[in-house]
């Protein structure tokens, strides 16, 4: 069994819903769902005409492979038909690996620790609720201590619901 | 122009310093060319491929990292643009396909500390060819060293790419068509590349 850090983003149609469905279908593709993190609002990176993210992390039980489960994430964005052509766009459904253990992955279709991971406060605030200190093998530093020394300026903030 | 930091990449015979060499002069702006020829290990692995291929995977790796970190973490951020014909990455894409086994791994765990570590670029240019558009291009180059090199090999370069640049969610990758954008043989196609770096592209991959 390995425990594995989760990001979902949402940033079009019924966002809430959308992280729902996305929950629902990791517990049923890759594994239990242990810890979530609340749900933060991010505005869009790059698009500013684009709506604002819900982002939330999670921490899964997983009996699964880093590849299997790579395959079942695209399994459910596929699912829940999102747009591939447009990458950074507005999609229904993103989920990204962040961390599997402490394993680090450089494969041309997975890399763990998550790239961008230790850059984007999207990333670093809803993680650090629920694992403020996982060590991130690479950069050599817990992820509460990353946050706090990321530059990334965007707004993150707890969202409510409307 | 908006860019300040422009990356041109592709396979072997792409044409990345054609276009990188054109994007600078146009604009009087910086170059930042791969440093390849000067390799102690290159003429030694062509001699020796199976002893020498680690070697020359590090020290390429070395190199390039050597040459962002330097050239464009210190420039000046509010004037200086640069235009540069490699991505640090493109380490990755090679070794990946050139080692194997422990060597590999100890290659990947290096290339992933650097990678954390270094500027991304603002627009990466990715000029896509068929495999044999490249052979053709490279057999006109004429450079000894590449000769042999199999369209297998490039089909495999074009195809780690390509997969790679779909990791990338927060760069901003364009990926023209190569003979679209063929400037030595059809100069008027430098007006569409100037054109290009003009444009705003969103972040992830955008086909043109």
């Amino acid at each position: 069994m390995a425990v594995i850090h989760l990001l979902l983003g949402s940033n079009i149609g019924n966002r809430m819903k959308q992280l729902d469905k996305a929950r629902e279908q990791i517990e049923s593709k890759i594994g239990k769902i242990i810890t979530k993190s609340r749900i933060y609002e991010t505005q869009p990176w790059g698009e500013n005409e684009q709506d604002e993210f819900l982002n939330q992390a999670l921490e899964v039980n997983t009996k699964l492979k880093p590849k299997k489960v790579l395959e079942k994430i695209a399994e459910i964005e596929k699912l829940m038909e999102r747009e591939e052509t447009y990458k950074w766009g507005p999609r229904e459904i993103d989920i990204d690996i962040l961390m599997y253990e402490d394993e680090m992955i450089c494969e041309m279709d997975l890399t763990i620790p998550h790239p961008f991971l230790h850059e984007r406060r999207f990333t670093l605030i809803p993680l650090s609720e629920i694992a403020p200190d996982l060590y991130h093998p690479i950069m050599g530093a817990t992820i509460l201590d990353l946050l706090l020394e990321c530059e990334d300026q965007l707004e993150v903030i707890e969202y409510k619901g409307k | 122009m908006k860019y300040k930091y422009i990356a041109i990449e592709g396979v072997i015979g792409a044409g990345k310093t054609t276009l990188a060499h054109f994007i600078a002069n146009h604009y009087s702006t910086k170059l930042l060319l791969e440093e390849f020829e000067d390799n102690p290990f290159l003429a030694k692995f062509y001699q020796e491929k199976d002893k020498y291929n680690f070697a020359l995977e590090l020290s390429f790796l070395a190199s390039r990292y050597h040459q962002v970190k330097n050239q464009i973490e210190k420039r000046d951020l509010f004037q200086e643009i640069i235009v540069s014909d490699f991505v640090l990455y493109k380490s990755l894409v090679f070794a990946s396909i050139n080692l194997e086994g422990d060597e590999l791994d100890l290659y990947k765990k290096l290339f992933q500390i650097m990678f954390q570590q270094i500027p991304v670029p603002d627009l990466t240019i990715f000029i896509y060819h068929t495999t044999e558009s490249l052979r053709k291009n490279i057999m006109l180059r004429g450079r000894e060293y590449e000769m042999g090199i199999e369209e297998s090999y490039l089909e495999q370069l074009n195809e780690n790419y390509l997969s790679y640049f779909k990791q990338l969610s927060q760069h901003r990758i364009v990926i023209i068509d190569g003979k679209d954008y063929d400037i030595v043989h059809q100069p008027q196609n430098s007006k569409k590349l100037i054109q290009l770096v003009n444009t705003e592209f969103p972040l992830g991959i955008t086909y043109l």
